[in-house]
């Protein structure tokens, strides 16, 4: 096809633009419609591909095996190492998705809100050794109208004022809950059973048409896939139409940023990016926003070096990198004795967080939440989920197969991470992608408060499982190495001491007026485990700060 | 449950519930989404190998089909299609070095064969009970471990890859593949459970 309607107009790559947003995630999508619909040019930078409702499909071999949303790990190796003095290895260790449209075309759209607490954590609780555990320079009050506008603005499902400690809200949610799920329905039991609360979740699903957009149509295929409906609330369904229907704002897919340009005065100039075909471009621009994920955006930074930031861009703290959270949980398998078939409807329909913060006598930084959930597709599902001694092979495995798949589920914990600085995304000494370009090394174990934590939770879940009523649980093990990391956090924090932070309390370098760093990349603390909507919230604010800003004339 | 009619009942949805109003509006991009539903299912029409010889695809098969068997009368790996699933993702998608792995285990276990069934052709030559036996032996081995998990993947991934034929593996585990659902999905959310298990008569979503 050679419509590109879908990716607005064609900026020259001579002539220089208002802003570059590289990445077009959670954040990404945010900061081009605003900035966009404000009347700015903007050209988007996104490395992965433009993917829409007709190329997704139910294959979860195609999507979690050969990696149709996560890229090719052989083209984008990376490397982990669990401390600093050992060597690092080639591991497929960072999950994100790489396409228009970032990690929320795939993820569960979980949208939890943050509560006052993860904002002033450490002066309530107080600091905890060996890490740099922090309050944020704003609070939850300073976000809370960004949480409402970002919850209208993508579409998100839900049910407000049932749980007295959830965080004040100033408005309901837009549309009602999605149907309860099997998974949901077996939770009330436990719940209810416990004396505990299973409340209805919030999901960036749309239960009701919104905005030209289709409802939920319950087919499953949500976590680890794109929707092919458009009802999950990703950046490609929501904010990204409508930044390209200002007619000022480009996608340029096959995109990948590998440098940042800055000029004598310390000033950002553009980007040099590979385009589809390896050939080496560059695009000029007034502003740099640069929202490519914890892990991407951290990278970046170190890459664009320069005689005036010898150890890599907005780095003066030396914090760049440093402190990365991925959250916490543990996954806890479970059989009941009728169907749940958890594979149908939305991953998550209910959660429980009587643990969102603990009593002191259990020592424990932090909290968490629960929720019941399916696996994504039966292929992973039947691999990964089954009881850990069942039969592996033979006419033992048929009849795990048969009778496990509809009538069991997993119980899902998500925790807190709290920050360490020897967690930390840098540059592979070694180790370079398919361009050529310094690969990622990543150093990441878990704190040991924080494995205490996810063990605790773990427990908390298999009571609640018990309670719902299963016959049998199964838990995959917890330990300091996670396996794998999500949720990319923390890793160019927020604050108001350039000596200590990255960016201030609106996103802007300490070190360079006209670069942003917008997405979880700027987190203080981890949160309890569903990043998304806070990564929104901060970039709806971002934006209307660095908006009044650039009309003063002050970027 | 009705597998082979998925486009039948995703028409059916069209006349339904909470989306109607949507559905009018857009009638026709839910055309294209119906056609890829069934485009992105459908199985490759042509059965012919890309990477194993026919006598290493005999004794694929058989292997496949002791991981996953029909001793008890109903499909396993082999009338799934597992074979060619896994011919069909080796010639295609596997990195060279579990080809290799592949190759050289199959080669290794015709070796092991035929050094103790002086008479049996190959490993799908010999009885159940000897392939079991076999197998056994190896079943901690990368081979063994690769083997499984690609017969898991064909029976259970979409027929577009060449196995899951009729759905085979979906049938069996219980998956229903439509392209939409309506609740109740399973026992526990049906409103009449719920409200005999939870003791009073809510009635949210």
């Amino acid at each position: 096809m050679t419509d590109r309607a879908h990716l607005g107009p064609r900026h020259q790559q001579g002539r220089e633009v208002d802003f570059v947003v590289v990445g077009s995630g959670a954040a990404g999508g945010v900061m081009a419609r605003e900035l966009a619909r404000a009347g700015f040019s903007v050209v988007v930078m996104e490395q992965g591909p433009y993917l829409n409702r007709a190329d997704f499909h139910h294959d979860d071999f195609e999507a979690l095996v050969l990696g149709k949303y996560t890229g090719n790990p052989a083209d984008r190796p990376h490397t982990h190492r669990l401390t600093p003095n050992e060597e690092a290895k080639k591991r497929d260790y960072l999950i994100y998705a790489k396409l228009v449209g970032g990690s929320s075309v795939h993820f569960a759209a979980n949208y939890w809100r943050f509560r006052d607490i993860d904002f002033v954590e450490k002066t309530r609780k107080g600091a905890v050794a060996g890490t740099s555990f922090d309050d944020w320079p704003i609070t939850y009050a300073d976000l809370e109208p960004y949480y409402t506008r970002a919850e209208w603005e993508v579409g998100v499902s839900g049910q407000a004022g049932v749980n007295p400690n959830d965080a004040p809200r100033s408005r309901p949610y837009p549309m009602p809950p999605l149907p309860i799920t099997g998974g949901g329905a077996v939770m009330e039991i436990g719940a209810k059973k416990l004396g505990w609360l299973a409340q209805p979740a919030p999901m960036a699903i749309l239960s009701r048409p919104y905005r030209g957009r289709s409802a939920c149509m319950n087919c499953g295929f949500c976590w680890g896939f794109g929707c092919e409906w458009g009802a999950k609330s990703s950046s490609l369904f929501s904010m990204i139409p409508d930044a390209v229907r200002t007619g000022r704002c480009e996608i340029r897919p096959n995109s990948y940023v590998h440098r940042i340009e800055t000029n004598d005065s310390g000033r950002v100039t553009g980007v040099v990016y590979f385009d589809s075909r390896k050939r080496q471009q560059r695009q000029r621009a007034k502003a740099v926003v640069l929202s490519a994920n914890g892990a991407e955006s951290a990278r970046l930074l170190l890459l664009s070096t320069s005689n005036r930031f010898p150890q890599g861009l907005a780095n003066s703290s030396g914090l760049v990198g440093k402190n990365l959270m991925f959250n916490g949980g543990s996954v806890t398998g479970a059989r009941f004795e009728h169907a749940v078939n958890a594979h149908k409807g939305a991953p998550v329909s209910r959660i429980v967080l009587e643990d969102y913060e603990l009593p002191q006598s259990l020592g424990l930084a932090g909290g968490g939440g629960i929720d019941f959930r399916g696996g994504s597709g039966p292929l992973l599902w039947t691999m990964f989920n089954g009881p850990l001694d069942a039969p592996r092979w033979g006419m033992g495995l048929k009849k795990v197969l048969r009778d496990y798949y509809t009538r069991s589920l997993i119980a899902l914990t998500h925790t807190s991470s709290l920050p360490v600085e020897a967690n930390a995304i840098d540059l592979d000494p070694v180790l370079r992608d398919a361009w050529g370009v310094p690969a990622m090394r990543v150093t990441y174990k878990e704190h040991d408060n924080d494995v205490k934590l996810m063990k605790h939770m773990q427990e908390r879940s298999v009571q609640l499982l018990e309670a719902s009523g299963a016959l049998e649980t199964w838990r995959y093990p917890v330990s300091e190495d996670p396996g794998a990391g999500f949720h990319l956090l923390g890793t160019c924090r927020m604050g108001n001491d350039p000596s200590r932070s990255v960016v201030d309390k609106f996103h802007r370098a300490h070190d360079v007026r006209n670069l942003f760093l917008v997405d979880g990349s700027s987190f203080v603390t981890s949160g309890r485990g569903q990043p998304t909507l806070t990564i929104q919230a901060l970039a709806f604010r971002a934006a209307e700060n660095l908006i009044k800003a650039a009309k003063a004339g002050d970027v | 449950m009705e597998y082979d009619s998925s486009r039948r009942r995703f028409l059916a949805v069209l006349g339904s519930g909470a989306t109607a109003l949507w559905f009018a509006d857009n009638l026709s991009t839910l055309g294209d989404v119906a056609r890829h539903t069934d485009h992105g299912m459908a199985q490759p029409a042509q059965r012919r190998l890309e990477f194993f010889s026919a006598a290493e695809a005999r004794v694929v098969d058989a292997i496949a089909s002791r991981i996953l068997p029909s001793d008890d009368g109903t499909p396993g790996a082999h009338e799934a299609g597992a074979l060619y699933f896994i011919d069909r993702v080796s010639a295609r998608h596997l990195p060279a070095e579990m080809r290799t792995q592949l190759r050289d285990g199959l080669a290794t276990l015709q070796k092991d064969v035929a050094s103790r069934h002086a008479n049996a052709r190959d490993f799908a030559a010999l009885t159940k009970e000897q392939q079991d036996a076999v197998l056994r032996e190896r079943e901690t081995s990368p081979f063994f471990e690769l083997a499984r998990t690609l017969t898991l993947a064909g029976v259970l991934s979409s027929p577009k890859f060449g196995g899951n034929r009729n759905y085979v593996g979906w049938k069996l585990v219980g998956h229903d593949p439509s392209p939409t659902s309506q609740p109740p999905f399973g026992y526990y959310d049906r409103p009449a459970i719920r409200r005999q298990l939870l003791g009073d008569n809510r009635s949210d979503a």
